[in-house]
């Protein structure tokens, strides 16, 4: 710079290339584009599918609720929530199979026709395939279902499902367990809340938090009333507890459902529903598990209320209060689980993030359909 | 001699052959300039645009359809809508990556689908600009004003490099542009579908 304060030709040709050497090592901005599969048994690898920038990740099935057994003064076990795992750079090309596992509704059986447990992707069977997720595992009487679990998994990370909470075995009217939480990208799914029962009346647990991070596991039922959800990843959503006459809420964000409260002159209310978060898009998350039903006083011929639903992708169900089924009364159902969920996400290997027109993506097709015309096609 | 010849009919290919390619394009863009309109009659309020209709005639309800069993419901929770499709199609959601969406329904054998492209648009009818940028070949045949779940639509057969002639269904809904596309011999069939649609 000379002594009026203009840069010498010299000096200006040096910051030019400095600033274009600056400008060509900057990274380039990457878009990626995300798959969801909820269905269906095989993917076409797009044209513009990138082997070193991708990742596939997975949530096993939660485990439908039990209902309370009948004849006996037990609620049942809350369903266990899935597993998530994750894997990066896979080298795919044509055809990927790929399975999406249903919520468990037997202690056996991972071909049960037309509701096949396991998640897994490129690959024949779980066992073969490149990423599986465990799905959480039903309650047997009681006992709350396990979480799917790390060592039936297969990925570069993996975390574990909430259990499914426990009822009390010891024949006092016990309400239902509730489903454990699912796992997701933050963390572990956190269990469902066991019932005591150690009263005539007693309330549902708390559906577990999903996806590790600030979540919780659902409170446990020590009273009539029925208890909270455990919270989602941001430390929020557990659904709040039911009380006599009033209904408990579904979580929201990952929280678990809150359990319903005992009744001992009406039906008890079913559970409430386990949340999603939004771990990988508005609409797909981790999700919690469901609320527990509360049982009915003996002899009130009231009908204990559903389990609470375990979350859309993952979550376990919750499990029903005891009923004394006189005079047209009736044990509740058992919660649903949730599905499996798979999730692809990529940086296309060419361009990207511009709004160039639509996709054609039917047929394998692949982007990129536009007035530039850069197409790919299968 | 012989190689002044060959000289000159290289570079009568050299000058002449980019002439006529460019020459078609021309042409081509030509022929979409006089079948497309400015602005089409796909609104937001119902109603066409004065001067430029889309198409003749009030929009009419898609013909009933009987949906045969085996059929599943999708559900949408993020745009509000669902529709009933064939059981035997698989759903895959691809979040592109400039924010649009794809939902592709399809079978197994990749011989029958349809896709439904939703990205936002601010827009109340569909321009000129936005259609070429989604049907570059600028093809709009047949065009119909129909309603999708009390929402109007234009119906018209497109063509594309990857497809073929299509069968398309564009409708404008709470601030995005939808495109429900499929391959022309599957019209009736998208039909019935599409009749199952509604915002929720």
């Amino acid at each position: 710079m000379n002594e009026f304060g203009f840069i010498k030709k010299r000096d200006r040709s040096r910051i030019v290339a400095v600033l274009l050497l600056v400008v060509m090592t900057l990274p380039g901005q990457a878009f990626a584009t995300t798959v969801f599969l909820v269905s269906g048994t095989s993917w076409s690898t797009p044209g513009d599918w990138n082997n070193s920038n991708n990742t596939v990740e997975c949530i096993g099935s939660g485990a439908d609720g039990r209902a309370a057994a009948a004849g006996v003064l037990n609620g049942g076990g809350g369903g266990g929530g899935g597993a998530y795992a994750k894997v990066t750079n896979l080298t795919l090309s044509g055809s990927i199979a790929y399975q999406i596992g249903a919520s468990a509704t037997t202690t056996t059986g991972t071909t049960a026709a037309g509701r096949p447990r396991e998640t897994y992707f490129n690959g024949a069977a779980s066992s073969s395939a490149s990423l599986s997720c465990a799905w959480g595992r039903y309650s047997s009487g009681t006992a709350g279902g396990a979480g799917g679990a790390t060592t039936a998994s297969t990925g570069d990370t993996k975390y574990a499902g909430g259990n499914g909470g426990s009822a009390n075995s010891a024949n006092n009217y016990s309400g239902g367990g509730g489903g454990g939480g699912s796992a997701g990208p933050t963390g572990v799914g956190k269990n469902g809340g066991d019932t005591s029962g150690d009263v005539t009346s007693n309330g549902g647990g708390g559906g577990g938090g999903s996806n590790g991070g600030s979540s919780s596991a659902g409170t446990s039922s020590t009273g009539i009333s029925g208890e909270n959800g455990g919270n989602g990843t941001s430390g929020g959503g557990g659904g709040t507890a039911g009380t006599r006459g009033t209904p408990p809420t579904a979580g929201t964000s990952g929280g678990g459902g809150a359990g319903s409260s005992g009744e001992d002159s009406i039906d008890s209310y079913a559970g409430g529903s386990g949340g999603c978060d939004t771990a990988f898009d508005a609409s797909y998350g981790a999700c919690g598990g469901g609320g527990g039903s509360g049982s009915t006083t003996e002899a009130s011929n009231t009908s204990s209320g559903a389990g609470g639903a375990g979350g859309t992708y993952g979550g376990g169900g919750g499990g029903s209060g005891y009923s004394d089924e006189k005079n047209g009364a009736t044990i509740g159902a058992g919660g649903a689980g949730g599905d499996g969920l798979i999730v692809i996400t990529y940086t296309a290997s060419v361009g990207g993030g511009e709004s160039n027109g639509r996709m054609i993506r039917l047929y394998g097709k692949t982007r990129i359909y536009s007035g530039k015309m850069r197409i790919f096609s299968r | 001699m012989i190689r002044m010849r060959n000289m000159r009919t290289m570079y009568i290919i050299i000058i002449v052959l980019p002439l006529v390619v460019v020459g078609a394009g021309i042409l081509r863009q030509r022929d979409v300039a006089q079948v497309l309109p400015d602005v089409f009659g796909v609104s937001v309020t119902g109603t066409t645009t004065a001067g430029i209709p889309a198409s003749k005639g009030t929009p009419t309800s898609l013909p009933p359809q009987v949906l045969s069993e085996g059929m599943r419901t999708y559900k949408n929770r993020y745009h509000g809508f669902e529709l009933v499709y064939p059981a035997e199609l698989q759903v895959q959601e691809y979040a592109e990556d400039d924010g649009s969406r794809t939902i592709l329904f399809e079978s197994a054998t990749l011989e029958t689908g349809f896709q439904i492209y939703i990205t936002s648009y601010g827009g109340t009818n569909v321009t000129r600009e936005q259609f070429l940028k989604d049907q570059p070949s600028g093809v709009y045949d047949q065009p119909t004003d129909i309603w999708v779940d009390g929402v109007p639509a234009i119906m018209f057969f497109g063509e594309n490099s990857l497809m073929g002639e299509t069968r398309e269904v564009w409708f404008i809904h709470n601030g995005f542009l939808y495109e429900v596309t499929t391959y022309k011999p599957l019209d009736t069939w998208l039909g019935a579908i599409m009749q199952s649609w509604k915002f929720l």
